[in-house]
């Protein structure tokens, strides 16, 4: 087990901590890393890729990210609000940070009753 | 997980589940929409194709006990009490269906080519018979006038064959009475079949137009003109359940035609459609009934 994602191609190598990963925003065959310290890093990976090293990293603390949909992975830690009707879902740590993210109403829909199911 | 890019707009995955390496949260197969609709699809394409296939066996039956059905030949209708070659008129209405039954007596049936002249005072009764095809000009269908076999073919399955001045209606790909009516002089042309054994026939052309039959009705030949614009199905209905035993179709439409009654003594000659002069119509003909000599 790791507590750290840890990106790494032949020029750097990237470590965040799995309680600083807000979420990951595809943008094509590149994908932006958002932090609880508001940076934003883009790296020359697909979103399918980063999943799968999040997967393989940091599988054994469960149900820590989803995946929703083709364009975003979310700490679902840090997910505020969901409202599916707009098609909106906040994630925020309620001091320092604060993104309204864009997805699919379904899968909002789907998001909501997961979280339901944990009541 | 194999591929980490499967995944759906309208889908969601969890990751890193201790318990299930990957979670997909689809909804159950059962609980999409598209689920449904392919299941009611299904539902309605099996009933379609069980209906289909009933109805393919009833027609089926059906065909195979009219397809070679040709009617026993019927002798001009002959009314002694009339002075001459006359038709008598006479109108109905079935189905909504406003129809003119003409019938001749005293006066025997034959096939011209041209129109016939109505100052032909023998002439009692006339209506345009087989269709001319548009490409070539020739007369569509078997075609023998007076033992001369003029044209060859059976896009359409209904005849009339006039041996011996009877006429025989019938639906067939191939009759001997084609062959009859040449050795024997007589007379032999194709049409659409309307009825056959008093059941109605399917034919392709659905548009309205007004509807001529040559019809054999209760024992006697008739024709039968709607009043009105009907589609090809109605007027064969009409004649079905009229109590016609077999009919063909003749030309309908603007299609040229007359008959010459006897109202108080005094002969009246009652024309319909309108003559058609140019090169098409150089093989227009006719059916029509010529008094007994």
């Amino acid at each position: 087990m790791s507590d750290h994602l840890t990106l790494s191609n032949a020029n750097e190598l990237i470590r965040i901590p799995a309680e600083s990963l807000v979420y990951v925003a595809s943008e094509g065959n590149y994908s932006d890393i958002y932090t609880r310290d508001r940076e934003k890093r883009t790296v020359t990976m697909q979103l399918g890729a980063i999943e799968e090293l999040i997967h393989k990293q940091f599988h054994t603390d469960g149900n820590l990210f989803v995946r929703i949909g083709k364009s975003l992975i979310v700490n679902m830690e840090f997910v505020h609000y969901i409202n599916p009707a707009k098609k909106q879902i906040v994630l925020s740590d309620s001091h320092t940070f604060n993104f309204s993210l864009e997805a699919s109403k379904e899968a909002l829909r789907e998001l909501k009753k997961y979280f339901e199911k944990e009541l | 997980m194999s591929n980490y890019n499967d995944i759906k707009d309208n889908e969601i995955r969890i990751i890193g589940n201790a318990d299930q390496l990957t979670t997909t949260l689809r909804k159950p197969i059962y609980r999409r929409w598209w689920f449904w609709a392919t299941v009611v699809a299904l539902a309605v394409l099996a009933a379609l194709l069980i209906a289909m296939s009933i109805s393919r066996k009833s027609n089926d039956a059906a065909t195979k006990t009219v397809e070679n059905i040709e009617s026993e030949p019927v002798a001009p209708t002959v009314v002694k009490s009339e002075p001459a070659a006359t038709v008598l008129v006479s109108d109905t209405s079935v189905n909504d269906v406003q129809m003119r039954i003409y019938t001749p007596v005293n006066a025997v049936p034959e096939l011209c080519i041209g129109y016939p002249d109505p100052n032909d005072n023998t002439l009692v009764l006339a209506f345009q018979a087989a269709d001319i095809r548009a490409d070539n000009h020739e007369i569509l269908g078997a075609y023998v006038l007076k033992g001369d076999m003029l044209s060859r073919g059976r896009s359409k399955k209904g005849f009339c064959a006039i041996i011996d001045g009877k006429i025989q209606l019938g639906m067939a790909e191939s009759t001997p009475l084609l062959e009859e009516a040449t050795e024997k002089e007589g007379y032999f042309f194709r049409q659409y079949p309307l009825v056959l054994d008093g059941q109605m026939v399917q034919n392709k052309p659905k548009n309205k137009a007004l509807r001529h039959a040559l019809c054999e009705y209760n024992g006697t030949i008739v024709t039968v003109s709607s009043m009105g614009k009907e589609s090809l199905h109605d007027f064969a209905q009409a004649l079905a359940d009229l109590g016609v035993q077999n009919a063909i179709y003749l030309i309908g439409a603007e299609s040229y035609g007359f008959c010459r009654t006897q109202s108080n003594e005094t002969p009246e000659t009652v024309f319909w459609g309108e003559k058609k002069n140019d090169k098409m119509f150089e093989k227009v003909n006719f059916i029509v009934w010529r008094a007994v000599e």
